[in-house]
């Protein structure tokens, strides 16, 4: 039985931007949950976010962490990730921020399969700029950049996530910190990629998708009959948004090697101890050989 | 008391411009408490209320959720709720995101309260601030 | 009358008729036989058609440029003798295929020799048809009277992994075109090739190689990258390396995810590299800034190529000069080393490394497609691992962060601006970092006095830096009538230019800037005001160079001699333009 951490830990004393009610502060609180339960260490842990409200999550954790620039934080956690494979690396951003201008990375992460866990803390709203659409949008939303309703189509995270290869792909609700916290651990004990999508409501700008709006719909997949293994069963549940919302893992395979796994320069250390060491020994002989292919 | 007291009430208390505010802020404010409260002091607090409220004291899932905080309460008493606004304490002028400070909130959570305490023994009171997560008790407490 | 290990060799062709990958090997058995060699490809952005050639400057003494002539051109297409004619030699000969029907006249007025050779009979006969331009290298090596063995050893190395069935063809091939060429034409040709079997072993490389083995050496060993004409095989080079180096290579999605994963890996603690040229590094602009406000390592090696927008891929520049040294949204330091040679490459490769880690900033080391693509011989001992240092400067170890007080702070108030740098991972160095503006914790803050600290701080390393910055470098004899300012490869047809004017009875000398940012503005501007004419020669239009001394020395040159048409200065060109070099700087 692994050791409970408190996660009182991962408290931090820094003055609290988020408006009162702000689901990220359930995210926050089920991240250190998760953590703690894992028996992940402060030390242990690097959390990169983006820009946004939500990304300034890490500023209100004693965690590593990493508060990088909008759209970008999967690349730079996948960095933290081939130089020391050892960290456990979080992904903390918002909907605008990994479906929007970071939808490439995002797609790249599914295929990749790095051990990464991302959060995604979707309110379907751009809040820190003050109330502009966002690719989960529902088309026709009312916003200050869609005063006729926007146009688009809302982009589907999980359907996305599911075509492009993820191996662990999750919704949580920020009502149910509990259930938040379960997903995230599971998030992070999976070995690969994984995609916690959080409903979240924005108290502030998002009047339309309330605690209450998704009380009406959201359900737990674990109380159907539902193989998270079925891939076809995911892609159909996937697309259900309207009247039913399923929440908890919708897709899960295990087993398979992760990027890191797979890339033979990593298995006898990483670019971080191999640094210490040549910082150590230099070893300058060791490269008079690469020479030979220029005579 | 009837459902218009209670919304008149809950508009006297917090100084709404409108009953509709007044309607969603008890709304919220109801279903946040369904949302924490177990199921017998639920029951015994739908015994005391006006009919037309019970509505909001259905909850999403058939337990409480043990991680439920003030912020999420918080949360529920503010989504969706159309404030026109509150006094900008600095400048006294209008501030239309003031409600979503965390002392507004609170406030508008106490006219709730205050008016559910009216309703209830002290003996019930005492109880369910009991139910109620840490920092919402207080809360509830002092309205 | 003929000249012994003195001439320049081209080969031009359509693209797909394996005109570089032959003209590299010919090089190689020149650098075999002991000569130096300086070979330049020119193609276009194309797979197949269009003319490209390969120019291969043989000599006794280290060659530094291009040339204009040419005394020797194998022509594989018809079109390749027009284009090339103006560029010949007196003296100088054309082997092209019998079958050609080339015009002979203007040839024979220049005094050009025409060694038409049944070239591609010989391929068929010996080998296969697709063997001609073996045929037109043995052709070559028998007209210059070069020893064939050379030819036939890269010949069996290059083409070993197809079988000994295509070694012994192409050697065949080669040598009856040899035997032939010498027979008809050899005695009385002018332009001599001889071995130097005295001569030390030598390295037949080019920038871009030395850059990557210099990061090597250099302990960089994680490197993210998108594939951008000319830097790719700076990827390619690492790539290929055994695993027992581990260093680890990520094709990435695009230019931004490359950036971003080397700060990640850098921020993480290892030294991280990512490679690209003036388009892709657009991309990787608010990326810089991010390790520049963060003070995370980078190292980006730019290697230019003709710009603007997709501009001439294939071809030189160094028109990105004031880019880079003003990337990026707001104000931060950052470091921009130009090597100007190949073993400037390699040193750059691992010295980048050292000042990225030292100042906690971003290092550009600026190259270009001539540099880094045209092959040079260089003497082992100038690839020197002994000399390489890591210095990691403030980066602590575990140990140190154990034997550190608590209350860690990553961007703690320095008088060098520079905090003392924990790699995340030990217990009591746990931190958060933020692109936003924040404090010595980390996190984010904006107020007025921490900000103005952190600024200072931040900019403070540059001050330092500057110290360091090597000053410009003079080549020649001081006091010389006139000096040739310049950066980057520039270097290498300068010094050939001012040797030839020296040696031709005038006086000239070389003042080579290679640290560009932040520029060491006294020493240079004592170096500028001691001259006594002063002319910019770069590839680029707006004299980039000599903008950037009058703002950071104040110095203004006496004139500017600019390229910008994708192809390397030659040192003729130089000579010649300095008579008309007065052009003031353009806007």
């Amino acid at each position: 039985m692994v050791t409970r951490l408190d996660p009182k830990i991962f408290d931090a004393t820094a003055d609290v931007t988020w408006c009162a009610g702000c689901g990220d502060f359930a995210v926050l609180k089920a991240l250190k949950l998760a953590l703690a339960d894992l028996a992940i260490e402060q030390h242990q842990a690097l959390v990169v976010s983006g820009i946004g409200c939500g990304s300034k999550l890490p500023d209100y954790m004693t965690v590593n962490g990493y508060m990088t620039i909008h759209g970008r934080p999967l690349p730079v956690a996948t960095g933290v990730k081939l130089a020391n494979p050892q960290m456990h690396v979080v992904v903390v951003n918002g909907d605008g921020d990994s479906y929007g201008i970071g939808g490439n990375h995002f797609v790249q992460a599914c295929r990749r399969n790095p051990d990464i866990t991302q959060i995604v803390e979707n309110n379907q709203i751009y809040g820190l700029t003050k109330g502009q659409y966002s690719p989960t949008s529902d088309k026709g939303s009312i916003t200050t950049t869609s005063p006729d309703g926007s146009i688009e189509l809302a982009f589907n995270p999980m359907a996305v996530a599911l075509a492009g290869g993820a191996t662990f792909i999750a919704r949580a609700f920020a009502g149910e910190p509990k259930h938040l916290a379960q997903l995230i651990a599971a998030g992070i004990q999976h070995r690969g990629y994984a995609l916690i999508d959080v409903l979240q409501p924005c108290v502030t700008f998002n009047r339309v998708n309330t605690y209450d709006w998704y009380r009406k719909r959201v359900y737990h997949l674990e109380d159907e009959d539902y193989d998270a293994s079925d891939r076809d069963a995911a892609w159909a549940r996937a697309h259900e948004w309207e009247e039913r919302i399923p929440l908890g893992v919708l897709y899960r395979v295990g087993g398979l090697p992760t990027y890191e796994d797979q890339v033979r320069a990593l298995q006898d250390g990483s670019p971080v101890s191999r640094l210490f060491d040549l910082a150590k020994s230099p070893r300058p002989q060791q490269y008079e050989r690469l020479k030979e292919e220029f005579f | 008391m009837n459902y218009q007291e209670f919304l008149g009430e809950v508009q006297r208390l917090g100084g709404f411009p409108g009953g509709e505010e007044a309607r969603a802020t008890v709304a919220n404010v109801l279903m946040a408490v369904a949302e924490v409260l177990p199921q017998e002091q639920l029951d015994a607090l739908a015994l005391k209320l006006p009919p037309e409220l019970l509505v909001y004291l259905r909850r999403t899932r058939p337990e409480p959720d043990p991680y439920f905080d003030s912020q999420l309460f918080l949360g529920w008493v503010v989504s969706g709720l159309d404030a026109t606004g509150a006094r900008d304490k600095a400048d006294g002028g209008l501030d239309l995101y003031a409600t979503y400070s965390g002392d507004e909130a609170v406030r508008r959570c106490q006219c709730v309260f205050a008016v559910l305490k009216s309703l209830l023994e002290p003996g019930e009171n005492r109880a369910m601030a009991g139910g109620l997560p840490d920092g919402v008790d207080v809360w509830f407490l002092q309205a | 009358m003929s000249r012994v290990n003195d001439m320049s060799i081209l080969i031009g062709g359509d693209a797909g008729q394996g005109v570089e990958s032959s003209g590299a090997g010919f090089a190689l058995s020149f650098a075999r036989a002991g000569l130096h060699v300086l070979a330049t490809q020119d193609y276009r952005s194309r797979i197949r058609g269009g003319h490209n050639f390969y120019q291969i400057r043989l000599s006794e003494r280290p060659r530094y440029a291009a040339s204009g002539l040419v005394h020797l051109l194998l022509a594989l297409t018809p079109e390749s003798v027009a284009l090339h004619l103006d560029s010949i030699a007196e003296g100088g000969a054309v082997i092209f295929p019998d079958k050609f029907e080339i015009d002979e006249a203007p040839l024979k007025e220049r005094g050009i020799r025409v060694d038409a050779l049944p070239l591609l009979r010989i391929a068929e006969e010996h080998g296969n048809r697709i063997m001609a331009n073996t045929a037109a290298l043995g052709a070559a090596a028998g007209v210059t009277g070069f020893p064939f063995d050379y030819m036939a050893s890269v010949i069996k190395d290059n083409f070993a992994r197809k079988g000994q069935e295509a070694v012994d063809g192409n050697v065949r091939v080669a040598e009856a075109a040899y035997q032939m060429a010498r027979q008809r034409y050899g005695d009385d040709f002018g332009y001599k090739l001889q071995p130097l079997p005295e001569a030390p072993k030598r390295m037949l490389i080019n920038g871009n190689e030395a850059f990557a083995i210099g990061a090597l050496a250099g302990g960089c060993r994680f490197v993210s990258a998108y594939p951008m004409t000319p830097a790719t095989s700076i990827m390619e080079w690492l790539a290929t390396l055994p695993p027992v180096y581990g260093v680890v290579i990520k094709h990435t999605e695009d230019e931004i995810a490359a950036a971003c994963m080397a700060i990640g890996a850098s921020y993480a603690g290892a030294r991280a590299l990512t490679v690209t040229s003036g388009g892709g590094f657009c991309l990787m602009v608010e990326s810089l800034g991010l390790a520049g406000m963060t003070e995370v390592p980078l190292v980006v090696a730019e290697v230019q190529r003709g710009g603007p927008s997709t501009g001439l891929p294939t071809r030189t520049e160094q028109s990105d000069l004031l880019f880079v040294i003003n990337a990026g949204q707001g104000e931060f330091p950052r470091i921009v080393l130009a090597p100007g040679t190949i073993e400037e490459c390699f040193e750059a490769g691992w010295r980048s490394f050292n000042l990225a880690e030292k100042y906690q900033c971003p290092v550009v080391v600026l190259s270009d497609q001539f540099l880094s693509s045209s092959l040079r011989t260089l003497d082992t001992a100038a690839i020197d691992f002994g000399s390489v240092r890591i210095d990691r400067g403030p980066t602590l170890t575990y140990e140190e962060i154990e034997r550190l007080p608590d209350g860690y702070n990553r961007f703690q108030f320095a008088e060098s601006g520079v905090s003392p740098r924990a790699v995340p991972g030990h217990p009591k160095a746990v931190y958060a970092s933020s692109s936003d503006e924040h404090d010595e914790t980390g996190h984010i803050n904006e107020e007025i006095e921490n900000r103005r600290l952190m600024m200072q701080k931040r900019m403070r390393k540059l001050e330092r830096a500057e110290e360091e910055m090597r000053p410009p470098a003079l080549y020649g004899p001081e006091g010389a009538e006139v000096t040739l300012v310049c950066w980057g490869s520039t270097f290498g047809p300068c010094r050939e230019a001012a040797d030839a004017i020296n040696e031709g009875g005038g006086s000239a000398n070389v003042l080579q800037f290679s640290d560009l940012w932040p520029l060491p503005a006294e020493p240079a501007e004592r170096e500028l005001k001691a001259c006594r004419r002063t002319v910019a020669v770069e590839q680029n239009y707006t004299s980039q160079l000599a903008k950037l001394l009058r703002m950071t020395a104040g110095f203004q040159v006496g004139g500017t001699l600019t390229k910008y048409d994708g192809r390397p200065f030659t040192p003729a060109e130089i000579v010649a333009g300095l008579e008309t070099a007065a052009a003031p700087v353009r806007r």
